[in-house]
């Protein structure tokens, strides 16, 4: 049987282009594999063959995110991919980002089945479940590449593959074992509604676990506020994720999963640049941040915009930093921030994030 | 990231110019940069006085971004 043809989409990090400092590369491809695509060929075997690799920066591609859909489109065409592989992607937000967008962007423009791989608290996922595309399959992965890490996500990569390749029905996301996608579909099963109820009861009573046939969507969407009508008379608060802390981290601010949030007087400066600061965070290059962190907060024109009377600057900046940040921490911190905010009458808020 | 900020759910999203540097851009000459990361803030504020049902993005005008 010919071997089915794969493209793989990487970053510009796993394709052994460089760190951040090369995160602006545009798309290039290569062909055959590269980087974890090579362990990925092996597992692979005789079912498929990575024909071709396509990359981009992780910067890049967010910022030109048509441009480099369109030429990764192209170089699928060029080369008569069957199935795309993007990432693994663990829990690196703008690479899963860039693969779920990508796989999603194939899925319609040619009808390609596609499987990517990243953590469950990848923010990408969330697009991943609103695009419900039946044809992306996104399967859970460690945090990292940390140990097996790598070699589990392929592992559990190749074995999909070779589950599309040859057999055309893929099931559930229980019984496949990839993220739900939120994509109900009607089945037939042996009891009726009213005996399934009834068990799913009796099991609840007596304690026992039960599987819900409807879960209930856990993301909620966050109530709009009301528009600011007198901007002149509200108290507007600065906030960063991007990890600004006064030089030495005095509150331990930590560049990955950080859980901590801290707020900074910056009424005596006129600009970012009056003080001195440290950006903790794992997830961008921070040398342009340092270089000038009006970057990262833009103080010196809301201090100017004050002197004019628009609104009055409360006199802290919020902080934290968001590098791989677990979404219930992340929850946690919001509503801490938020609450300091409310009780002291802050009305409006600039967020910056990176 | 101005397209993730909408996934998850915030409701007033502004682009700012790239990653590293989301409120000005280094490549330009120092005076240019402050009026860009001015109007970077000018767009943010009117978000917060223009009414939304859902999750909205604000395109700065970015004619200064090189």
């Amino acid at each position: 049987m010919e071997k089915v043809r794969v493209m793989h989409y990487l970053n510009q990090f796993f394709a052994g282009v460089g760190g951040e400092e090369k995160g602006d590369v545009p798309v290039n491809s290569c062909e055959g594999p590269l980087g974890p695509g090579k362990p990925l060929q092996t597992l692979f075997g005789d079912i498929a063959e990575i024909v071709v690799t396509a990359y981009c920066g992780d910067n890049y591609f967010p910022a030109r995110r048509e441009d480099a859909l369109n030429s990764i489109l192209q170089i699928a065409r060029n080369y008569d991919i069957r199935i795309l592989v993007a990432g693994p992607a663990f829990q690196a937000g703008r690479y899963g980002f860039a693969c779920i967008e990508v796989c999603h962007f194939l899925s319609t423009s040619l009808g390609l089945s596609c499987v990517t791989g990243m953590h469950v608290e990848n923010p990408a996922v969330e697009g991943y479940k609103q695009y419900k595309d039946r044809r992306v399959f996104a399967l859970p992965t460690g945090e990292s590449t940390r140990g097996k890490g790598m070699e589990d996500a392929l592992s559990s990569i190749a074995k999909f593959v070779s589950k599309l390749t040859t057999d055309s029905s893929i099931g559930s996301a229980s019984e496949e074992g990839y993220i739900p996608r939120g994509i109900r579909v009607t089945e037939f099963v042996n009891k009726c509604g009213a005996e399934r109820a009834t068990d799913m009861l009796l099991e609840k009573l007596a304690g026992r676990s039960y599987a819900t046939e409807i879960p209930i969507e856990s993301f909620e969407a966050i109530p709009v506020p009301a528009k600011i009508a007198n901007l002149s008379r509200v108290q507007l608060a600065l906030g960063n994720t991007a990890g600004a802390n006064p030089v030495g981290n005095p509150d331990r601010f930590t560049v990955g999963k950080n859980t901590r949030w801290g707020k900074y007087r910056i009424d005596n400066f006129d600009s970012m640049k009056d003080g001195k600061w440290d950006f903790i965070h794992s997830g961008f290059n921070t040398s342009f941040m340092y270089e000038n962190p009006n970057y990262g907060a833009p103080l010196d024109v809301c201090k100017e915009m004050e002197r004019e009377r628009m609104f009055k600057l409360y006199p802290y900046l919020y902080s934290t930093s968001g590098g791989g940040g677990m979404v219930l921490d992340m929850q946690s911190i919001g509503k801490g921030i938020a609450r300091d905010m409310k009780a002291e009458g802050v009305g409006a808020v600039l967020m910056v994030s990176t | 990231m101005a397209m993730l900020a909408k996934q998850v759910g915030a409701n007033r999203v502004v682009t700012g110019v790239k990653i590293p540097n989301p409120c000005g851009d280094p490549r330009l000459p120092e005076e240019a940069d402050r009026t860009l990361r001015r109007e970077i803030v000018r767009c943010a504020l009117g978000a917060l006085q223009t009414d939304v049902g859902s999750p909205t993005i604000f395109v700065p005008d970015l004619a200064y971004a090189l």
